[in-house]
């Protein structure tokens, strides 16, 4: 005979069963109650690694009032302008993989850290070392890179200060970092520009406390700046394309995601204005048996996308879109729409396998 | 040899040819000229090909050779006012020209894309001739920017109110943006087998642009002298052709 236990007035999502095995694949909803809620024209900022560009590119489709404060010049066509990242994420800053990279912008934004290495410069061409390939082939003057920088200091000062929510997708543990001063590359040096010089640089691989430090300073930095803002907290379902640790880059992987997963867990535990959203489970869940993943086991396909945008759109702006009208609007050209974005998620690691 | 009978058509550029023509005529002119303005036509083109109206001018018309003057004007479009947020870029073969540290640098490739779309227009007119003509044409590159900035100050033409609010673009990237326009002009002239007769150089100042007893009353064309030198050198152009054994 049993008798009363705590699990007996848990809702269905505590169970396996219940939330897990007899829903649909696509009606899984992992979240739970967000502490806030978005309106459609509150300012929304986006940064993180490259998942966090589907965020940015559905909010964007989906009417919200997404950030922009880096524009590219008028004369650039919409295509030019997306291939020198105008428009991927609210300022020029690129894919953002790890928590001491963020932390890092924040200081040189407000001038209290300028890099040893701030340029990196090549066969006539100037390399920002900590946006290597925001500007395809380089910049064609110290000038011209010094100039750009400024411009998109101003643009990232602007975002965070104006911002109402803040998406933040944590994407990396594994960083190169030079020893002189701490700094640290999204890309190894040698990669997409530089030379790599075991001398002065060296390999980290960040843990729990490493992160969650790096991460308090830096939103508080925000706050410092902007008060009120909100922050939503994800991590990215994107393996990583290689690693520098020593392990099987699927063991890397768990562990880098597990470290990012228990940060944004700490992170968010205590802090009314900072809410974890879930896109790393909903797209690497056992419910989706690898289907949110493109045949590379790694690029997220659009159906996982609008899967986790779906539940983002759900839970903090009570917009409700059924998987019957999701798959309506996309069934015009799913292959073509999913090729299309598989080919354009724009991740610098890709040049780490490159030849 | 024998004289030709030269059909000249175009837009804006022609004036200054038609003036250079009427002020000297026969001054040793080998060949026989009809300019014809498309601008004082009512109706230029249809989409992507020249009007029913000009087909039957152009037919009724002796030619033996026909020479377009179309176009010509897409670089003062992006560079002859400053800009409300400058730029600047570098053509890669020509990386001495002067560049604006001051304004946003473009891609090269940008700009290029820019004005190859823009020939593309003239393009699909070129090829809309040579559908409806046999005879064998060449195109005249546009006349090259004037450097002065007072000049353009004071014959600002429909320009006035632009450059009062904005001012005028840097000289060097006047030329390059017209050095760009003619790089895609060239390609799509060889690309439909139209010939390209460049400016001559006489006609440039040592940075490339149009020198001073060449400009006009306005921002953009030539002046009647330099309508005279630019009839004069196709004539002289041609008459190479023919000592040649080519068709023109």
């Amino acid at each position: 005979m049993s008798g009363k236990h705590p699990y007996q007035s848990l809702p269905g999502r505590a169970f396996w069963r219940r939330s897990m095995s007899e829903v649909t694949a696509a009606a899984v909803d992992p979240v739970s109650e967000v502490k806030f809620r978005i309106e459609k024209d509150d300012k929304i900022v986006t940064a993180g690694s490259c998942f966090a560009q589907h965020i940015a590119k559905r909010l964007k489709a989906d009417g919200f009032s997404f950030l922009v404060t880096e524009s590219g010049h008028p004369l650039l066509s919409p295509e030019d302008a997306k291939t020198m990242n105008y428009g991927v994420f609210s300022a020029r800053y690129g894919n953002i993989y790890s928590s001491r990279q963020f932390l890092q912008l924040l200081k040189r934004i407000d001038g209290s850290l300028v890099p040893v290495e701030d340029v990196w410069e090549g066969d006539g061409r100037w390399i920002d070392p900590f946006r290597p390939q925001i500007q395809p082939d380089g910049f064609h003057s110290l000038a011209a890179y010094r100039k750009d920088r400024d411009k998109h200091f101003a643009a990232v000062r602007r975002a965070f200060a104006e911002m109402d929510v803040f998406v933040f997708t944590l994407g990396l543990t594994e960083i190169w970092r030079d020893r002189r001063d701490g700094s640290v590359y999204p890309l190894a040096p040698g990669v997409a520009g530089g030379r790599f010089d075991p001398a002065i640089h060296e390999f980290v691989n960040l843990g729990v406390s490493e992160v969650v430090d790096e991460m308090t300073e830096a939103l508080a930095l925000i706050r410092e700046i902007n008060p009120h803002c909100r922050v939503i907290l994800t991590v990215s379902p994107v393996p990583l394309m290689a690693t520098a640790s020593g392990r099987h880059v699927l063991a890397a992987t768990t562990y880098s995601k597990a470290v990012l997963r228990v940060a944004a867990e700490e992170l968010s535990a205590d802090d009314a204005a900072i809410c974890y959203f879930p896109s790393y489970e909903i797209i690497t869940g056992n419910h989706a048996r690898g289907a949110y993943f493109g045949a590379d086991g790694r690029s997220v396909t659009n159906r996982g996308v609008d899967h986790v945008m779906r539940l983002f759109f759900k839970h903090f702006s009570g917009l409700e879109r059924t998987v019957a009208t999701e798959a309506k609007m996309a069934a015009a050209d799913r292959h073509s729409a999913e090729m299309e974005e598989l080919a354009q998620a724009n991740c610098d690691e890709e040049a780490l396998d490159r030849g | 040899m024998d004289s030709l009978n030269v059909l000249v058509v175009g837009n804006s550029h022609t004036a200054a040819l038609i003036r250079g023509l009427a002020k000297h005529s026969g001054d040793g002119l080998a060949h026989r000229y009809e300019i014809v303005n498309l601008n004082t036509l009512p109706n230029k083109s249809e989409g992507s090909k020249i009007s029913e109206e000009v087909r039957r001018k152009i037919a009724a018309l002796p030619a033996d050779v026909i020479v377009s003057a179309i176009g010509g004007n897409a670089h003062n479009v992006f560079g002859l006012v400053r800009h409300p947020e400058p730029f600047d870029f570098v053509i890669p073969s020509l990386p001495q020209l002067a560049l604006d540290e001051d304004a946003e640098l473009l891609p090269y490739s940008s700009i290029a894309a820019i004005f190859r779309r823009k020939a593309e227009l003239c393009a699909r007119i070129f090829a809309s001739l040579k559908r409806e003509f046999r005879q064998p044409m060449i195109h005249l590159e546009s006349p090259p920017p004037v450097p002065s900035e007072e000049h353009l100050r004071a014959y600002p033409g429909v320009f006035r109110e632009k450059i009062a609010e904005l001012g005028v673009a840097p000289a060097h990237l006047r030329y390059k943006l017209w050095w760009i326009m003619s790089d895609a002009i060239r390609e799509a002239c060889i690309a439909l087998d139209v010939a390209y007769l460049p400016v001559p150089d006489f006609a440039k100042d040592e940075a490339g642009m149009l020198l001073e007893k060449f400009w006009n009353n306005d921002p953009t064309h030539g002046n009647t002298l330099y309508g005279a030198l630019m009839l004069r050198h196709l004539d002289e152009y041609l008459g190479n052709l023919q000592r040649a054994g080519q068709p023109a």
